[in-house]
């Protein structure tokens, strides 16, 4: 999967549910605070952002944050996976949560590899 | 100590799992914690070590609905990766429940619930009650597929579904 970028992306209230479950499993460790540079993937996985923040992830973005999943534990990384997961079920998101999803579940060409 | 009770003292401490203490209860866990790790990155090399399905395969796919198709590809991999790490993973639930049995200290008891924390979210039984509102017939006839009896990357494949 290519790090192509999502602009102006609107997170509902499941993702941000499904953000709050990784964020509290990994709580104990804070490996992601760890890991994860500061930049916008920071504030979507640490921050608390109000309903109606859209987000713009550069391609660049993708690429650091498939750097910290291999940097983090692989349990963490597991239970990160396993809620994109179950986001990915879900039949109403929109093209772009839907690409969100994908790119945490499976980072994206030639990163992950 | 009689015979019996050397004996049954010997065997007691070559099968048991429970460490006799505080250092020892964190080691063993950390030792658990390691080899279900891992077994994580052996199921996942596995999953990244296959090809996508065939076209015959792709195109049997293609005949069900989309939303269907969705649920089985990615809960039938969630399920085969979950099997294929289950030995480690219930070697380290196993442990954990001995832990908590025990008096442990502050720092070892914290580890344990971040450990749980990872290890118990909801997502397993989401993953399997989607998986069983899928018609019978439909798992049935792609689960005794060989390509669904091993782990495998359900999104990617769905991906090849979604090319025609």
């Amino acid at each position: 999967m290519e790090c192509t970028p999502v602009r102006n992306l609107k997170l509902d209230s499941k993702d941000r549910e499904a953000l709050k479950t990784i964020r509290k499993a990994q709580r104990n460790g804070k490996m992601l605070e760890v890991v994860l540079p500061a930049g916008v993937m920071a504030s979507i996985f640490l921050g608390n952002n109000r309903a109606e923040a859209a987000f713009n992830i550069k391609s660049t973005d993708w690429v650091r944050f498939a750097k910290s999943m291999q940097a983090i534990g692989p349990m963490v990384r597991k239970t990160l996976i396993k809620v994109a997961r179950m986001q990915l079920l879900r039949d109403e998101l929109s093209p772009k949560q839907r690409q969100f999803w994908k790119k945490i579940e499976n980072g994206c060409e030639g990163v992950r590899q | 100590m009689s015979w019996l009770t050397r004996t049954a003292v010997w065997i007691c401490a070559a099968v048991s799992v429970t460490p006799a203490t505080a250092s020892e209860a964190r080691t063993h866990l950390e030792e658990r914690v390691e080899a279900y790790e891992q077994a994580i990155e052996r199921c996942e090399q596995q999953v990244r070590g296959r090809a996508l399905p065939g076209d015959a395969l792709l195109e049997q796919l293609r005949q069900y609905e989309l939303k269907q198709v969705r649920v089985f590809l990615i809960a039938r991999a969630q399920q085969l990766e979950s099997q294929c790490e289950r030995p480690e993973l219930t070697e380290l639930s196993y442990a954990i429940g001995m832990l908590k049995r025990l008096d442990l200290s502050e720092k070892t008891a914290e580890r344990v619930k971040a450990v749980e924390d990872l290890l118990y979210t909801p997502s397993p039984w989401r993953f399997r009650e989607r998986y069983e509102s899928l018609p019978e017939s439909m798992r049935k006839a792609l689960e005794s597929e060989a390509y669904f009896q091993d782990p495998f990357d359900g999104v990617a494949t769905l991906e090849a579904t979604l090319e025609e």
